[in-house]
């Protein structure tokens, strides 16, 4: 039958006009068949040809044979799957732009112990893929069902029960045959278990590594970092590209004991000098010179041309260097480079920018100290940095850190920590400024004492700016940006009928286009929480 | 009202997944000005960009709609997200009287319906100029397909390895004399044609395949006379010589012999829109429940009209179809239907080997066959290699249409698991249109 087939398929191939004589038939069946065929010359034998025997093989077709084992099927769900008018909150979260909600989303759904339907799992775990901040939330929701799913995508790996082992050849294998996104994650999850292995298994393709993808497979190094890594880092250092010279400057500079931070610590010690005279702080500047011998002598000159181009893109520092020349932004690169443990043998991070306050090098001091801070994650240095700042932040003439760089310290801290630090300095003063936009780098939802703060803090400012002149009232002087978080932020309990009121009047004020989405995201908020909060409690 | 709407069976009426999510947006009550409901009927008002808001009605019992928003899509975002309102939250749709305009569409609707029979009952054709047009096409269509099969072998006397290196136009001009011709449906093949020399492996296999068929078509239509009725009506069709819905109605009400009328529990297995050209395609698979008999509702509008009415996955009724005249007929229309009762499990077969038997069967009966439906009621999703397959339990297999997005969600409905999948077989990839499992009936979403 194929035999005959294939003939057929030659000959049209070739072309009748090349091939004059028709082909002839071997198998008996076929040619009984094709007998039939009404063929006044070669072409349309051909065709004639041609559909019977297609039409013949269409209908006698086979299955074909699975070869690959079928995966173990799911076990029951143990779990029931959630109500179905549950469901209809998670779809206007992907479809209304709500994503920040849907942690809350899950934790409410886990409130009522029941897990997310199997159609939902796929869109769901590829979120959490890219979202890795949600998935202390989602993975409690998928049930048995998506554990077992997860176990099939290695995209998914994250979501598994108990990610399997995978003995070295395995992990060989998917870091060999995995996207960019997945291997990522391979990584750091190998760092975490085994960092020595993890970096041979990057030694051994790390040349054919992209540019992009060396820099990114780097920063993976983050996780287990320690004095091993220090040469494959210092290897990194004399790197074509600039990214991967930049992430290998700034993992050395992580730790204190490295060669590099040594070096660093070394110049340091040389252009800042704090002392102590009659129990107040004094801090000395000597500006860098890297004509100066001892920078020959020290073996400092790689390090710094490394490090020069580690800055050179960044706009803050290309802004400070017109500013305060060359020598200026050399002193904050190095500041931020050198370990911080260099500067507190005598003294507490606090005491030192106190004292830095008002002095000539502010600027280039406390930005070096926020990069060291934040690249070293020193807690100590990052909590008296927030603290320091917000005692300035209605001080009118005091040079503040961006809003931006002091919510990335935040961060790092528990949400109790980070609550705490803003009901420190949260007041109508600074509700009109700048410092606002950090209620946005705290994570939903927020505590109840929190948002009842918040609110009260924007009353007392409402009403204090109704009785100024009319110009305050204008809504711009409102962050928009503030006002996104509240609508995300707030905790459920003040969305409720009671305090309500007072968050509509707050909203009214502002009544402008770009807010009444806001306004919906509330509402938004006040619905899934009453729809399943309290059907979730009625039911069991 | 004995269906319940869900969620999942309003947006298995979207069209595509675009309109999917932005109905879904709309899917908030706090968007809508007016918000009501009776047991027949559902409306809304929806601000839009306009000054006055678009006004959205639902006749609950088809489901129609109808929206006084421009848009061409069938229903359109409006009409799904008042649904989707009605069906997740309905609590936010009071129960009360239709106002005046939903009044006039409800009353319109059944006058229509009754107008419409009157109209056929008294439509009155003038013979002689109808025949005249007929012998006008005939003529027409006749030398369309002298020089169609002049153009097949002139394919086949250069050879498949020379036709490979002719551009489009090779093919689109042949496609251009048929449009001509007035045979639209052979225009259309020729033009698919013209993709498969760059199609990969295998290409002039797939080729051959059509050409053969396409020759034996020709061969058969210029001898049609001497082939039996039902061969005939295949022929014309397949040349895109189409009966009206009307004209099959009367034949059906003449009992001619070749019009099958069948009555039975018709399942809505699936349901497929797609876009041609200008013309929007609604293709509606039904299954008898007592004759086991498949059925493909096709509704076809301009991209600036609506499709008429639709059926709903998941649902079923009692009602009477017409069948077109053909070799192995699958398409109908429907002449009657009474309201949704609630769905019970569905027939299909129990292995793919059956399934493909049957294909088989349909193939030996009618080879210019192109979509074959196939419900399996036991078969569990899974991977080879890339390709995801379904597979059963005496180990065959059928690969999955490349086309299909979903795989993963019908990895997750399964869990590894038996399940019932409905889908299109094309003859080598089978493209799934619903899942069913546990008593639910799931539609797959199709990218837009």
């Amino acid at each position: 039958m194929s035999q005959s087939w294939e003939t057929v398929v030659a000959a049209a191939l070739l072309g009748t006009d090349r091939q004059k004589t028709l082909p002839v038939m071997t198998e008996e069946s076929i040619k009984t068949l094709l007998n039939q065929v009404d063929a006044e010359n070669a072409e349309g034998w051909v065709l004639s040809a041609a559909g019977t025997l297609a039409a013949y093989r269409q209908a006698g077709q086979k299955p074909e044979r699975r070869v690959e084992r079928l995966p173990e099927p799911a076990e029951a769900e143990a779990p029931a799957l959630t109500d179905a008018a549950y469901l209809p909150f998670l779809r206007m979260i992907f479809t209304q732009g709500f994503q920040p909600a849907l942690p809350e989303f899950l934790s409410l759904l886990q409130q009522t112990g029941k897990c997310i339907p199997p159609e939902h799992l796929p869109q769901l775990l590829d979120w959490g893929h890219f979202h890795p901040e949600v998935r202390s939330h989602l993975c409690p929701v998928i049930g048995t069902r998506g554990e077992w799913l997860a176990g099939l995508n290695p995209k998914w790996r994250y979501a598994q029960a108990t990610p399997q082992a995978l003995n070295p050849e395995e992990w060989k294998e998917l870091w060999e045959t995995s996207d960019r996104t997945v291997r990522l994650n391979l990584l750091r999850e190998w760092r975490s278990q085994n960092p020595e292995a993890a970096r041979e298994l990057l030694e051994a393709t790390w040349k054919q590594e992209s540019a992009k993808d060396r820099a990114a497979f780097l920063e993976c190094f983050s996780v287990g970092l320690s004095l091993a890594d220090e040469a494959f880092l210092e290897m990194g250092l004399g790197d074509r590209s600039k990214e991967v010279r930049a992430t290998a400057i700034d993992l050395l500079s992580r730790q204190p004991e490295t060669r590099f931070s040594q070096q660093m610590a070394f110049l340091a010690k040389n252009c800042v000098q704090i002392i102590d005279v009659k129990g107040k702080l004094q801090i000395n500047i000597t500006l860098p010179d890297p004509k100066d011998p001892q920078w020959q002598q020290a073996g400092l000159l790689d390090s710094y041309k490394a490090f020069q181009d580690r800055f050179s893109g960044d706009l803050f520092i290309q802004a400070m260097h017109t500013k305060q020349g060359d020598r200026a932004s050399l002193l904050m690169q190095i500041i931020a480079l050198t370990p911080l443990s260099v500067w507190t043998d005598a003294c507490t991070p606090e005491a030192i920018l106190t004292a830095s306050t008002q002095h000539e090098w502010e600027k280039i001091l406390t930005q070096g100290w926020f990069l060291a801070a934040h690249r070293q994650q020193n807690d100590a240095w990052s909590w008296a940095l927030l603290r320091w700042s917000s005692q300035n932040f209605t001080k009118k003439d005091q040079w503040q850190l961006p809003w931006q760089t002091l919510g990335q310290l935040l961060s790092k801290f528990s949400q109790n920590q980070q609550e705490d630090w803003i009901k420190s300095w949260l007041s109508p003063e600074v509700w009109a400024r700048e410092q606002l936009e950090l209620l946005s780098c705290l994570p939903y939802p927020w505590s109840l004492s929190l948002s009842q703060r918040i609110l009260e803090t924007a009353q007392q400012f409402l009403s204090k700016s109704q009785t100024q002149s009319k110009k305050t009232q204008h809504p711009a002087i409102w962050s928009v940006s503030a006002l996104k978080s509240m609508a995300f932020g707030l905790h459920p309990d003040v969305l409720s009928q009671a305090s309500g009121g007072s968050l509509e009047e707050i909203y009214s004020h502002l009544h402008v286009p770009e807010l009444e989405r806001i306004w919906e995201v509330l509402k938004f908020r006040q619905q899934m929480y009453q729809g399943m909060v309290v059907k979730g409690d009625s039911s069991g | 009202m004995s269906v319940t709407w869900t969620t999942e069976k309003v947006l298995a009426l979207s069209p595509d997944a675009s309109s999917s999510k932005s109905g879904q947006q709309l899917a908030n009550a706090s968007k809508w000005g007016v918000l009501g409901h009776n047991a027949i009927a559902l409306w809304g008002e929806c601000q839009g960009s306009g000054k006055s808001p678009y006004r959205t009605q639902i006749a609950l019992t088809e489901p129609a709609f109808r929206c006084s928003c421009p848009s061409r899509k069938f229903p359109c975002k409006h009409g799904l997200g008042l649904f989707l309102i009605f069906a997740g939250q309905p609590d936010a749709v009071t129960e009360g009287n239709p106002p005046d305009w939903v009044q006039e569409w409800l009353e319109k609707r059944s006058q229509t319906t009754h107008k419409k029979q009157e109209a056929k009952a008294q439509k009155t054709v003038d013979p002689a100029a109808q025949a005249k047009r007929i012998a006008q096409r005939e003529a027409k269509v006749t030398a369309g397909l002298a020089e169609l099969d002049l153009f097949l072998r002139d394919v086949v006397r250069q050879g498949l390895a020379t036709v490979q290196t002719q551009p489009y136009s090779y093919w689109d001009r042949a496609a251009a004399r048929l449009v001509d011709a007035q045979a639209p449906t052979l225009a259309k093949q020729i033009r698919a044609m013209a993709g498969i020399p760059h199609s990969g492996q295998g290409w002039a296999d797939r080729l051959l395949t059509e050409l053969g068929k396409l020759h034996l078509l020709v061969q058969g239509y210029q001898r049609k006379d001497a082939l039996p009725e039902a061969v005939q009506a295949e022929l014309r069709s397949q040349i895109g010589w189409t009966l009206k819905q009307d004209e099959l109605l009367s034949l059906a009400q003449q009992l001619d012999a070749a019009v099958e009328v069948c009555e039975d529990c018709w399942q809505v297995l699936g349901r497929r829109v797609t876009e041609e050209e200008d013309l929007q395609v609604q293709r509606v698979w039904l299954q008898g429940k007592a004759s086991g008999r498949s059925a493909l509702l096709l509704n076809f509008a301009h991209r600036s009209q609506s499709l008429e009415s639709l059926a709903v996955p998941g649902t079923q009724w009692k009602g009477t179809l017409v069948f077109y005249p053909g070799l192995y007929p699958l398409r109908a229309v429907l002449k009657y239907r009474e309201e949704s009762t609630a769905w019970t499990e569905p027939n299909g077969y129990a292995t793919i080997e059956a399934a493909i038997a049957q294909y088989g069967m349909a193939m030996a009966q009618n080879l210019w066959l192109e979509n074959f439906p196939m419900l399996f009621t036991a078969v569990i999703p899974c991977w080879e290699g890339e390709v995801c397959c379904l597979t059963d339990e005496a180990g065959a297999r059928v690969s999955l249409n490349a086309e299909f997005k979903q795989a993963w969600t019908l990895m997750a409905l399964s869990g590894g698991h038996a399940v019932q999948i409905f889908g299109e077989w094309n003859g080598s990839t089978l493209l799934p249109l619903s899942l069913g499992v546990q008593g639910r009936w799931i539609t797959m979403e199709m990218p837009s």
